[in-house]
């Protein structure tokens, strides 16, 4: 390959430091100015084209590795704004006992701890799969959220469980709006959880790359099955609305803040 | 070679512009119709039971009144529930309580004897001896939790089959909200009804399709309905049914609509045993039982009209 030799003009040559400048090898003593002057710009031009080629390679390079498939880099295909964080509103937690004469106080007790623990799941599940665009319509990394059984589930309802399968072809922004959440804890006599489902009512605003807004809505149940210490969701019944909208406020909702 | 790395230079260049422009999010303030609009999706999963390999629920009424066990009371409701998961299908198969069969308590007597001695698991073993069926599990309940468990669902819309009289009132045919009291008096009407207790039990198991066609639209609506039932249930029944297999159970149900459900009672005809009026079951119920054990199910036309009684046709 022509300049591939080490010689002048060749890519080492070219990008070598102004101790080595091809310019000062290829010179002779006994050239004359104009002969210098020509060769001195020929010799920039070809460094400047070969760096500004090699320079937008790079940078192609890292667009295509990154900046495709919802992985972007920040500020090209993404907002540019920080993920929201968020944080359900819970209207209320109480249980369903499967025995008569139960401990009333236990099993409240119970339906309260199990509700903010399934909350805590519910919001970074719904941060994960709607509000980071890292993560959008990546159901690996809300696999860790449900049972073996229900992981296997997630490719099918993709589009429910996250913004979408490929969410970043179409958005660039999630904003949530006031979300709320309300638990029922299914419980033996004794104030033992035996099962917890999780009603939610999910709102948030979307940016579309041209420019419009749509609100999301996602309303249903989560069932929640305890898994060593952790409760996961086993089952799920859940619509998805999608209609457009106008921009949101810049006020943050009371129920979602930036992180 | 500096033109070739010049032009693959300018194609990237804009290549990467044309991309790039085409994938920066434009300026918020444009408003408009989205550029995607999904309007409506539904995710819907739950763990439930699947396969061919049918489960039987034995499903009885005892008559215990106040002061004795509910298992120790006459089981006056008998009901063989089978379900075939991967067929969707589901069949009602009522046995009328003065069925005369060997006990597997010792003797013979009326069937819902064996449940006094020998609890439930006398009177399953009874009926497994009689049937050839084997049972997953059983559900037990009586007079006073089974008008609970309706009260706690907020009623119950049961489908009255045909116009009939009620020992506690007249009923018209179609759906009507009962409470637990009333559906209680609907489910052991006898006196007014020609064929008696087979007729009687052919409403029982209507009572159990309703409460199946109530239980999945409610179940539809608002998923923690799904605990409401769940927890109604288990507070008003005996059964070996645990919470894992009846939360499969129920989002089961929900692929099993009614109409794929038949509801029989066993063929007999009555007689006198000394003292007692009982009844006398045909030998062709066998043939009815080994069907539905090998499935799970019986379909419309694998049922003789003689075993669907009912006043209007003269079942």
């Amino acid at each position: 390959m022509p300049g591939s030799d080490g010689g002048p003009g060749s890519l080492e040559a070219v990008l070598a430091t102004d101790g080595k400048t091809p310019l000062r090898e290829a010179a002779s003593p006994s050239t004359g100015r104009s002969q210098k002057t020509a060769q001195r710009s020929k010799v920039a031009r070809r460094r400047a084209i070969l760096g500004v080629g090699a320079a937008v390679v790079v940078v192609a390079i890292l667009f295509f590795v990154f900046g495709r498939g919802g992985n972007g880099i920040p500020g090209i295909g993404h907002s540019q704004q920080p993920t929201p964080d968020l944080v359900f509103h819970q209207t209320g937690a109480n249980y369903e006992s499967t025995q008569i004469d139960g401990n009333k106080a236990a099993q409240l007790a119970t339906a309260k701890q199990v509700a903010t623990s399934m909350k805590d799941q519910l919001d970074q599940l719904f941060k994960t799969s709607y509000l980071d665009a890292d993560t959008w319509g990546d159901t690996g990394e809300i696999e860790k959220y449900f049972t073996d059984d229900a992981k296997g589930h997630l490719p099918t309802d993709v589009g429910v469980l996250t913004l979408g399968d490929n969410a970043s072809d179409t958005y660039t922004y999630v904003q949530p709006q006031k979300s709320t959440v309300s638990a029922k804890v299914l419980t033996d006599g004794h104030g033992n959880a035996l099962r917890g489902v999780s009603s939610i009512d999910f709102v948030a605003v979307a940016t579309h790359k041209d420019g419009t807004y749509s609100k999301i809505t996602v309303t249903g149940g989560l069932f929640f099955v305890k898994d060593g210490n952790t409760w996961r969701i086993e089952g799920y019944r859940l619509d998805r609305t999608e209609k457009p909208t106008t921009a949101p406020s810049t006020t943050p909702s009371p129920t979602s803040e930036a992180s | 070679m500096i033109r070739r790395l010049l032009a693959v230079s300018l194609a990237l260049t804009a290549w990467l512009a044309g991309t790039a422009l085409g994938s920066v999010g434009v300026t918020p303030q444009a408003a408009g119709t989205p550029l995607l609009e999904i309007g409506r999706a539904h995710a819907d999963y739950g763990p439930t039971l699947d396969g061919t390999q049918p489960i039987f629920i034995l499903v009885l009424g005892s008559d215990a009144r106040p002061g004795t066990p509910m298992d120790h009371g006459l089981a006056d409701s008998i009901h063989i529930l089978g379900i075939n998961p991967a067929a969707h299908r589901a069949t009602l198969y009522g046995i009328p309580r003065d069925s005369y069969v060997p006990l597997a308590t010792g003797g013979t007597n009326k069937i819902n004897a064996a449940m006094p001695p020998g609890g439930v698991p006398g009177e399953m073993q009874t009926i497994e001896n009689l049937t050839g069926i084997h049972f997953d599990y059983y559900v037990l309940t009586g007079f006073v939790p089974f008008a609970r468990a309706v009260n706690d669902l907020g009623g119950l819309v049961i489908d009255v089959p045909y116009d009939m009289q009620g020992d506690a009132g007249h009923y018209s045919a179609g759906p009507q909200r009962m409470s637990g009291g009333e559906a209680l008096a609907f489910a052991r009407t006898r006196h007014y009804l020609p064929l008696g207790d087979f007729n009687r039990s052919m409403n029982q198991g209507y009572v159990m399709m309703s409460a199946l066609t109530q239980f999945r639209a409610e179940y539809a609506k608002d998923p923690v309905n799904l605990f409401t039932w769940l927890g109604a249930g288990l507070r008003n029944t005996m059964t070996t049914l645990p919470v894992d297999e009846l939360v499969r159970l129920g989002n089961l149900a929900m692929s099993i609509p009614t109409k794929n459900v038949t509801n029989l009672v066993a063929q007999g005809t009555t007689g006198m045993v000394g003292s007692q009026s009982v009844v006398h079951l045909s030998d062709t119920n066998a043939a009815m039982w080994q069907k539905l054990a090998a499935t799970g199910y019986l379909l419309p036309k694998q049922i003789p009209p003689a075993f669907t009684p009912n006043p209007l046709i003269g079942g």
